[in-house]
């Protein structure tokens, strides 16, 4: 298995010496293309942005400015990301919130992760300045003035000035400097309320891993150009659309709005993406209704076979048949990296037909986030991959005792996962530490899949979602969704379990495609997917059955990560 | 307003005349997804010189709200 996997980047020992081998391999080959406020687009080189974490670094490091706590609050800019890898550079820890937050939950994982500097864009400054006290004694705004007679508030600008003149009187070295890379590095809360969120705690060594991972197992290099769309605090889009690529010397272009979306993607022209799986969905279904209202169905349909054929035998046109399509994103697109949740593997059929492939990986906060990625010499379309290099993945079971052993191949059980990318442990929750470790020291991801003869790995539920019925039958309702999905006709569907007239139901609840059904009345909707149901009903054993079902007006309520609230359901 | 957004949502979202009504729902009643009304809000912003903040976009259920922000901001 190991032939699958490049061995062409080197795992760095810390975040400084893989920023400095970039600047000096990419020197000024453009890293980041982003807008500026006059909406022209600027551009920073791998050398620059090498200067700009050197200053920032120095500034962070120098103990007499007090920032060894860095939470980061704001929307995707290039100075969230340069503040992120300085913290990271400089030996401090760092605190990304997600921008969705209310800002008093905001305040409160400030407060629990004690930090001490806020570094934030002036979207967030008035409520900062209503923010109650919660320990922050620094806060830098990313894109703002001074505010006069307020010395605890200052300026990225000003930081990175006066970094930069410690650095040039030799008063800090940079490269000179130790850090500890089995230190915790990032405190990211997972979602929740602030009482059931927990603090995942990574080391250096834990990214490094996951950017040594993605950089050899996915094929990307520097003559791609990734749009990124998903947001920064997101560990899966920070590793893989922003810091492998300072790795492997890719150019990452901001969008600056999702509003932007499609005039940005033909504005910057990627060949590659990193998305979450209900990003690719929505991408599909525009695509396939630009299709429809083409009237090139049919000829599409007929052109696929035939291509399908041929590239068999070695003859590739599907950029040349999907040509439209192909344009609306750019022209170049031709990987996408999806990760986050489990993704129908028809979308995978589907994009491979048009020409571009779907590289599909498996990640949790808790492992910095890559659990397993799918090399792209061997793609199996529903796996999520083969485990990161130096990592063990086992699948385990548990007796009536409550004891867990290794289950074999191809048998369903929870993912855990060793290795060097798994975190520290929950910040101050020794219990929900221990909670989340095996005896063995593995850490149980709350995932049940299962592996193949090849060691690749196949998700088939989340442990929180599994439906238990009173009779004792276990019902994964992702595996239902699954089979709900392939019916054109659904935009997005939950199977959840709900009382009905006292009974314990399996209950579908669907967003229907309502493009499908124009001119027609709910009821002849809902009798549409009572039938449909009734057929997939056919393929399932009598427990996993289907019996109720719920029509939505409206799409499932979201995480800023695009993945459904199923506890809102 | 009314009238301008009825075209542009016929002539450049490819929406079947007979389906528009004020209350028309762009997801429910109109088949939009998410991206095709970033792009419905994207062709307004250049023809009737308004701005859409993001916050906004989620509060954009039928076409009568695109028109009632529209008269209200363009």
């Amino acid at each position: 298995m190991k032939s699958l996997i490049k061995d062409k980047y080197p795992l760095y020992l810390n975040m400084r010496e893989m920023v400095y081998d970039s600047a000096e391999k990419y020197g000024e080959k453009t890293y980041l293309r982003f807008f500026r406020p006059d909406k022209t687009i600027g551009e920073i080189s791998f050398h620059g942005f090498s200067l700009l974490v050197e200053d920032l670094s120095a500034y962070f490091y120098m103990p007499e400015n007090g920032c060894d706590r860095i939470a980061i609050l704001s929307e995707n800019r290039f100075e969230w990301l340069v503040t992120y890898v300085a913290a990271v550079a400089a030996g401090k820890t760092v605190i990304p919130l997600d921008k969705e937050l209310s800002f008093d939950q905001a305040s409160a994982f400030m407060q629990i992760a004690e930090a001490d500097t806020l570094v934030y864009s002036s979207a967030f400054a008035a409520k900062i300045a209503a923010m109650p006290d919660c320990g922050i004694k620094k806060f830098i705004c990313l894109d703002g003035l001074e505010i006069d007679g307020w010395p605890r508030f200052t300026t990225l600008r000003r930081c990175i000035s006066t970094g930069d003149i410690a650095v040039a009187t030799g008063e800090v070295d940079m490269r000179r400097i130790r850090t500890d890379s089995s230190r915790v590095c990032a405190i990211i809360f997972t979602s929740g309320t602030t009482g059931t969120s927990k603090g995942v705690m990574l080391t250096e060594d834990n990214i490094l891993a996951c950017i040594h991972a993605s950089s050899n197992m996915v094929n990307i290099d520097d003559k791609d150009t990734i749009f990124s769309v998903l947001p920064y605090h997101h560990t899966y889009e920070l590793c893989c659309g922003l810091l492998t690529p300072i790795c492997i010397g890719t150019t990452v272009c901001i969008n600056n709005s999702l509003k932007y979306f499609t005039k940005n993607i033909q504005l910057f022209r990627p060949t590659a993406m990193v998305l979450v799986p209900m990003f690719v969905s929505t991408l599909a279904s525009k695509i396939e209704s630009g299709i429809e209202k083409s009237h090139l169905a049919p000829l599409l349909k007929g052109g696929t076979f035939v291509s399908n054929k041929a590239r068999k035998v070695g003859i590739d046109f599907r950029r040349l048949l999907y040509a439209k399509v192909h344009s609306t994103l750019g022209g170049r697109l031709r990987t996408i990296i999806c990760g986050g949740a489990a993704l129908d593997p028809r979308y995978v059929k589907r994009f491979e037909e048009f020409g571009i492939s779907i590289a599909q990986g498996y990640g949790i906060t808790e492992c910095a986030p890559l659990v397993s990625v799918t090399p792209w010499k061997k793609v199996k379309y529903d796996s999520v991959g083969l485990p990161i290099p130096g990592s063990i993945v086992k699948i385990m079971g548990e007796d009536e005792n409550g004891e867990e052993y290794d289950l074999p191949v191809g048998e369903i059980g929870e993912i855990c996962v060793k290795g060097p990318h798994v975190m520290k442990g929950y910040y101050k929750n020794p219990e929900a530490t221990a909670e989340a470790f095996n005896k063995e020291g593995f850490f149980k991801t709350g995932d049940y899949g299962r592996l193949d003869e090849d060691g690749y790995l196949y998700i088939t539920g989340r442990k929180k979602n599994i439906i238990i019925f009173d009779n004792g039958k276990n019902v994964y309702p992702e595996e239902i969704e699954e089979y709900i999905y392939r019916l054109d006709i659904v935009k997005e569907c939950v199977v959840c379990a709900r009382d009905v007239n006292g009974d314990q139901m399996l209950t579908a609840v669907i967003f229907p495609d309502y493009e499908k059904f124009a001119g027609r009345t709910e009821d002849e909707i809902k009798e549409t997917f009572k039938k449909e149901i009734a057929n997939i009903n056919r393929e399932l054993p009598s427990f996993k059955q289907v019996h109720h079902i719920e029509i939505k007006k409206t799409e499932f309520e979201k995480t800023s990560t695009k993945k459904i609230l199923r506890y809102k359901v | 307003m009314y009238e301008k957004l009825k075209q542009i949502l016929v002539e450049e979202m490819n929406i079947n005349e007979r389906d528009i009504t004020p209350d028309a729902e762009f997801i429910a009643d109109l088949g939009f997804n998410s991206l095709e009304l970033a792009d419905l809000v994207v062709i307004c912003e250049e023809k009737f010189d308004a701005r859409f903040d993001d916050e906004v976009l989620p509060t954009l259920v039928t076409v009568r709200d695109v028109v009632d922000y529209l008269e209200a901001n363009a």
